[in-house]
């Protein structure tokens, strides 16, 4: 079978790669120098929480109510976020997988929950004033 | 034309019961359709298409809040189209031009949800694996194109729509 292949068909793989790319580069700005450590949780446009990863083994479990019993339930661990079950139609924020690094997102748009995965950007914690 | 559109419908409806492998990478069947109304009958034609599969085809599937991004991803999409079928055939393949499409239909849909939630993240986050699968549909989706295009040139033009 023969596949046709013309000139301008490279120009637009090069446009996707710089996309790609642009994207990767990005993530990685949203995310440099600073350490994943809590999630926020928007529904509809308005910011509902935000959420510390727990430290170590634990995981917790936030049920994200997206109004007239849409749910999604939001999965914290210390390595990152996910969506274990929700009752959306189409699943994606479902199998989206784990979001680790800050700036990544996971989308449910038939529920129209945002959950983003942000960072501090602060090295240290600010030293405590000692009495004399 | 009114063939052509109730097809794209079925194709969108049909399509939502299909498991995707990637999220939110769908294979696009409609798709198929505008190419072809794009290389038979022309922008207009392709246009009206995708302006009414996006409206009814969502309301159909049962989650209306899909129009605003059909609508974005198609229309964009359509023009884009358009313009390198029209313009630039020389330069670019069917199958080209349908992974084109297919880029700028995933364009439009996630960058009207980033705009909609004001998070580029959600932008960054999506474009590629969304650009993978762009490729692998536009091919797909151009190649079946191609072979209906073929096909119906060789017919008399009564006969496809009589």
């Amino acid at each position: 079978m023969k596949i046709p292949f013309k000139i301008g068909d490279l120009l637009i793989y090069v446009f996707i790669l710089l996309l790609t790319a642009g994207s990767f580069a990005g993530l990685y700005r949203m995310g440099a120098g600073s350490v994943a450590d809590r999630v926020t949780v928007e529904v509809d446009g308005k910011l509902i929480a935000t959420y510390d990863l727990p430290k170590g083994d634990k995981q917790e479990e936030v049920r994200i109510d997206a109004g007239n019993g849409r749910y999604n339930l939001l999965r914290l661990t210390s390595s990152g976020a996910f969506v274990k079950e929700a009752n959306c139609p189409d699943q994606i924020c479902v199998k989206w997988g784990k979001i680790t690094k800050p700036g990544q997102t996971i989308v449910c748009l038939p529920h129209k929950v945002v959950i983003s995965m942000i960072g501090n950007r602060e090295e240290e914690p600010p030293l405590d004033d000692i009495a004399s | 034309m009114a063939l052509l559109i109730s097809q794209a419908l079925v194709l969108h409806y049909l399509e939502s019961f299909i498991p995707s492998l990637a999220p939110g990478a769908k294979l696009g069947l409609a798709n198929i359709l505008s190419l072809v109304a794009l290389s038979l009958f022309g922008f207009r034609e392709a246009m009206t298409i995708v302006v009414i599969r996006s409206i009814l085809g969502p309301i159909l599937a049962g989650s209306p809040t899909g129009i605003l991004y059909s609508l974005a991803g198609g229309v964009l999409s359509c023009i884009v189209m358009a313009v390198l079928y029209h313009h630039f055939r020389r330069y670019f393949s069917l199958l080209g031009i349908s992974v084109a499409g297919a880029v700028f239909h995933n364009i439009g849909q996630i960058l009207t949800a980033s705009l909609l939630y004001g998070s580029i993240g959600i932008l960054f986050t999506y474009l590629p694996i969304l650009m993978l699968s762009s490729v692998v549909t536009g091919n797909f989706i151009g190649l079946v194109s191609k072979h209906i295009i073929g096909f119906l040139n060789h017919r008399t033009f009564y006969e496809q729509i009589g």
